[in-house]
């Protein structure tokens, strides 16, 4: 679709404005919609941010003392989440008439703003993308809640305010989450560890699922999600947008705005923008008692200068996220009997209350990211871009437990610090398309240092330095109905951990290396225009992580004694996956199942003689291999019944199974399905984008689990009940979007299997979210230079 | 003059590019090759002793002890010494030692307890034959508005008959949730005596 866009309306380009004498022509026209041919109302047309004006009912608009000469429309929605621009050269008084591909009836799709084209960078693989009205339904939400909407998407958690994104059942360190197009680095120190991203930040967020590794390095087996932030303007402007989101449960607050703008003149070509979010909830709320010490807050802020010539451009970016999270005092186990004792207490044996206040047994995150890029545009040679990053990650754990060393108690020591720090370099050409043909390479480098310091024995995770390096090549060819996609790639990896002989108090050290290719070859063919299916086979590997490697001692959260194994392998994957996707206006499907075999597939195994401690008894789990495989089916659709009645359907099944042992893989999601029926009214009266929708998910029980890994059997399956509704209108001249949802209904009582509190508590009860969303100009529109 | 200005500009931004990297790279302190040993936060627990002093007979005491000197990690503990023979129909004072043995000499965990008594719960569990033969009542105090028991200091009351069985001895933290039952909190020492009746 931006393909055809770009083809239709090619000349999109970004022009500096020259100041006129004779400024009395007038522009009118009518807005269409470039597929269905409809009139688009509530238009925002906007010239310069001197002259902005709206669409009438029936698509109408009309500009008055316009100057001579070439002038830029930008048009967009009334939220802001889609727009275009176009270049209209005024010569006399002007009618011209416009098809625009702003989709106001399609909810999850946005055209990308910017005189930029995006390429899709591995096309063979499925993606799913969520933006628009469907981005602003999950504001307020972690990010692992946010994309829990897609099919094959689950979100592993740890109690209510730590979910981490899964994907085709795989999670942690098996899925890459590029943030801003930076790894993040912190996963691979657990499963209670969020990922460390503002959800403010991103207008789009895109889940490619399979082993995208080929592109993205190595790790992504499960798939890539790309957490992508608003392009900055493209025309002289000085704007900014607020958000507020308020829940019931927790009594959860979160504000978040930005502020952005172009200059022009003598700093033409110079944009920026600078983004806050600041969080605050309380004690969250099952159906009947009070998660203790759940309360959390979040402050974030990042930046953003760029800089752009026709050729080059320069973007610096600054981000910093930072949170503190109370963990729930009910899940206090210092051994296996203790689990299994609240396990089976109806009621929790903590105080039940509500609160802000967070006390021990709660962390601390902070992640910092610079990211500086550069890119420069041959003529007629294709494109360089260099981006360098560098993030720290840091964190750390407080026990429920307070020291009886005061000195610790007076510096507050962690129980557990962690620290990680990345540079890296990638360096991408994209060559110039020579006939069907397209593709690039790429170069990267990368740097870790991590760094733990624990109280007592919990060396869960050696210091170590790391360095790894990786080269692509990924081609492309297009020719009338048909894609091909074919790539390799090969990344080489050294590391040398440092860890300490306790009884001689001296260092020793360790050195790794691991080296592998991956590949990919991919198809896309298009029946019709509404009509393609994608194929592709990929094989992506992993090398073992610090933990699976050294790991020995006690989980404290998890109540099991860990093993790791120095002499582990890489993972290997050979993925294979199809999709068939329709999509016309008022009916549209997708279908695809995958079939993901791991090779040498690093998981923790259950051993038969537990560990005894003066603390007590801990089942005891070594690190070790066998090959697996995860395959599924993911399925949804969306049929409009009649005018402005939607019904969607979404189906995720996956089937997970240890080949070496013949036996199923713990931690597997069980199968999802949610229907949801929406009445959508594009206008109504002076609202726009209006609906109201109700859904519904089901969830089934896993019982497909391996024996003796798992301390009690997986929850019953559950059934929930959500409402939705959202608009837009306009309050005098300004544009106010409300979104209001009730999640869980029925205020049902259930535990979910990928949830690991689910030994301690029940799931959240019912919540309220009222979101609310104004954007808005600094500059006054009015004014007249 | 356009165009050359233009590949100024981008020769600049490499030039910062590069420069930024380079420092950044050269700049990476090597904080990993430092392994800071594990810091105590708490003594570690690696024994437990328990004292048996026949209350009609102020000279008749035991021990019983059961030790691991390398807490958190696979070695098995000592549990040689982790028998009790007590003499049926007696009355035993019996008192809770918690003894860090890493250290040269010992070091005495029992009174940081005590003195956090608000927080803390020990409390012995009995199974097999001696459950109906065995009474166990805690006898200190700790300072909580309504005081509960902490549990380090103990009447053991024996019957007439010949059994046994295990002694089980757990302490709890219990943070700011102390009510004097097991219930809340965390195990923080949870260990097995065979004892027996004679």
């Amino acid at each position: 679709m931006k393909l055809i866009f770009f083809i239709v309306f090619g000349l999109i380009q970004f022009t500096i404005f020259s100041q006129e004498t004779t400024c009395n022509y007038s522009l009118k026209g009518t807005i269409f919609d470039s597929h269905s041919g409809e009139r688009l109302p509530f238009i925002k047309i906007n010239i310069k941010d001197k002259f902005v004006t709206l669409t009438d009912s029936v698509g109408n608009f009309q500009f008055q003392n316009l100057c001579l000469g070439q002038i830029t429309l930008l048009f967009s929605d009334l939220n802001q989440l889609s727009s275009e621009s176009k270049v209209v050269d005024i010569k006399d008084n002007t009618v011209v008439n416009f098809q625009l591909e702003i989709h106001l009836e399609n909810l999850s799709e946005v055209v990308i703003e910017g005189h930029h084209i995006k390429k899709q960078e591995i096309e063979s693989l499925q993606k799913n993308e969520i933006s628009g009205l469907a981005i602003e339904k999950t504001r307020g939400l972690s990010l692992g809640e946010s994309l829990k909407s897609i099919t094959g998407v689950n979100s592993i958690q740890t109690g209510p305010s730590i979910s981490k994104p899964m994907i085709h059942g795989m999670y942690g360190n098996r899925i890459l989450l590029l943030n801003n197009g930076v790894r993040l680095e912190a996963q691979n120190w657990g499963s209670d560890h969020a990922p460390e991203i503002d959800p403010f930040i991103a207008t789009k967020l895109t889940v490619i699922k399979g082993a995208a590794s080929i592109r993205y390095g190595m790790d992504a087996l499960g798939g890539v999600i790309l957490v992508e932030p608003k392009e900055l303007p493209i025309s002289k402007s000085f704007k900014g947008e607020f958000n507020t989101v308020g829940t019931t449960n927790g009594k959860s607050g979160v504000v978040s705005s930005y502020l952005e703008g172009r200059f022009d003149k003598k700093l033409a070509g110079l944009s920026w923008r600078l983004q806050g979010t600041l969080k605050e909830a309380g004690n969250y709320k099952t159906p009947t008692y009070f998660l203790t010490n759940t309360a959390m807050n979040e402050s974030n802020y990042s930046g953003t200068l760029c800089y752009n010539k026709k050729k080059f451009d320069l973007d610096i970016y600054y981000s910093s996220f930072n949170s503190t999270v109370g963990i729930y005092s009910g899940s206090s186990v210092g051994n296996l009997k203790d689990l299994l004792f609240l396990f089976n207490s109806p009621e929790p044996t903590v105080p039940s209350y509500f609160s802000y206040s967070i006390n021990r047994g709660y962390q601390t995150v902070k992640h910092n990211l610079l990211k500086v890029k550069g890119c420069y545009h041959f003529q007629n040679a294709g494109s360089f871009t260099y981006i360098f990053a560098r993030q720290a990650n840091q964190r750390e754990e407080f026990g429920q437990g307070v020291s009886f060393n005061q000195s610790i108690v007076d510096q507050n020591i962690p129980d557990a610090y962690f620290q990680l720090i990345t540079n890296s370099s990638d360096l991408i050409y994209e060559h110039k398309v020579a006939g069907n043909v397209s593709g690039s390479l790429g170069l990267n480098f990368s740097t870790q240092g991590n760094v733990f310091n624990g109280l007592e024995y919990r060396a869960l995770i050696p210091n170590y330095r790391n360095y790894s390096g990786g080269i692509f090549i990924l081609e492309k060819w297009n020719k009338n109905k048909w894609t091909i996609e074919l790539g390799a790639r090969y990344d080489y990896k050294w590391m040398r951990s440092y860890r300490q002989n306790y009884t001689k108090s001296t260092t020793y050290s360790a050195d790794n290396n691991w080296d592998n290719t991956s590949a990919t070859l991919g198809g896309i063919y298009r029946f019709t225009k509404y009509l393609k299916i994608n194929s592709s086979f990929g094989i992506g590997w992993r090398p073992p992580s610090p933990i699976e490697l050294y790991a020995l001692g006690i989980h404290q959260s998890a109540a099991s004694f860990e093993i790791g194994d120095t002499t582990l392998k890489s993972e290997k994957s050979y993925n294979f996956q199809s999709y068939l996707n329709y999509s016309n206006k008022s009916f549209s499907f997708e279908i695809g199942g995958y079939f993901n075999s791991i090779s040498n597939y690093i998981y923790l195994k259950p051993l038969l003689t537990p560990v005894v401690t003066i603390s007590g008894t801990y089942p005891a789990f070594q690190y070790t291999q066998a090959d697996v495989y995860y395959s599924g089916l993911d399925f949804s659709f969306s049929y409009d019944i009649i005018k402005n009645i939607e019904f969607t359907s979404k189906s995720s099944l996956i089937y997970a199974y240890n080949n070496s042992i013949n036996d199923f893989l713990i931690n597997t999601p069980s199968n999802r399905f949610n229907n949801g029926i929406t009445f959508k009214k594009e206008t109504f009266k002076k609202m726009s984008n209006l609906f109201f929708e109700f859904s519904t998910s089901v969830v089934s029980q896993q019982r497909n689990v391996p024996l003796n890994s798992d301390y009690v059997s997986p929850p019953k399956g559950y059934f929930l009940m959500n409402l939705d509704f959202g608009t837009s209108f306009l309050l005098k001249k300004q544009v106010i979007s409300v979104n209001l949802s009730v999640n869980n209904l029925a205020n049902t009582i259930y535990r979910d299997y990928l949830n690991r509190f689910r030994y301690y508590s029940n799931e959240l009860g019912r919540n309220f979210t009222l979101r609310i969303k104004v954007p808005f100009s600094v500059l006054n529109s009015s004014k007249n230079e | 003059m356009k165009s050359k200005k233009h590949i100024d500009f981008s020769l600049k931004g490499s030039l910062i590019i590069a420069v930024i990297s380079i420092l950044s790279f050269s700049s990476c302190k090597k904080d990993e090759v430092i392994v800071s040993p594990p810091v105590a936060a708490n003594e570690y627990m690696t024994t437990l002793k328990l004292r048996f002093e026949n209350k009609s007979n102020s000279s008749d005491t035991t021990w019983a002890v059961w030790k691991d000197l390398t807490p958190d990690d696979q070695n098995a503990p000592d549990t040689s010494k982790a028998i009790i023979n007590l003499q049926k129909d007696t009355k035993y004072k019996v008192s809770v030692k918690i003894l860090d043995e890493t250290k040269n000499p010992a070091t005495d965990i029992t009174e940081d307890i005590r003195e956090r008594g608000n927080f803390h719960f020990f409390s012995f569990f009995t199974s097999g034959a001696i459950s109906s033969n065995l009474t166990i009542v805690a006898t200190d105090f700790d300072t909580n508005p309504t005081p509960f028991h902490i549990g380090l200091e103990n009447e053991f009351t024996t019957n007439g008959t010949v059994s046994s069985g295990r002694l089980e001895g757990v302490l709890k933290h219990q943070p700011n949730t102390k009510n004097g039952t097991f219930a809340p909190g965390n195990s923080e020492l949870d260990v097995f005596f065979t004892l027996n009746i004679k």
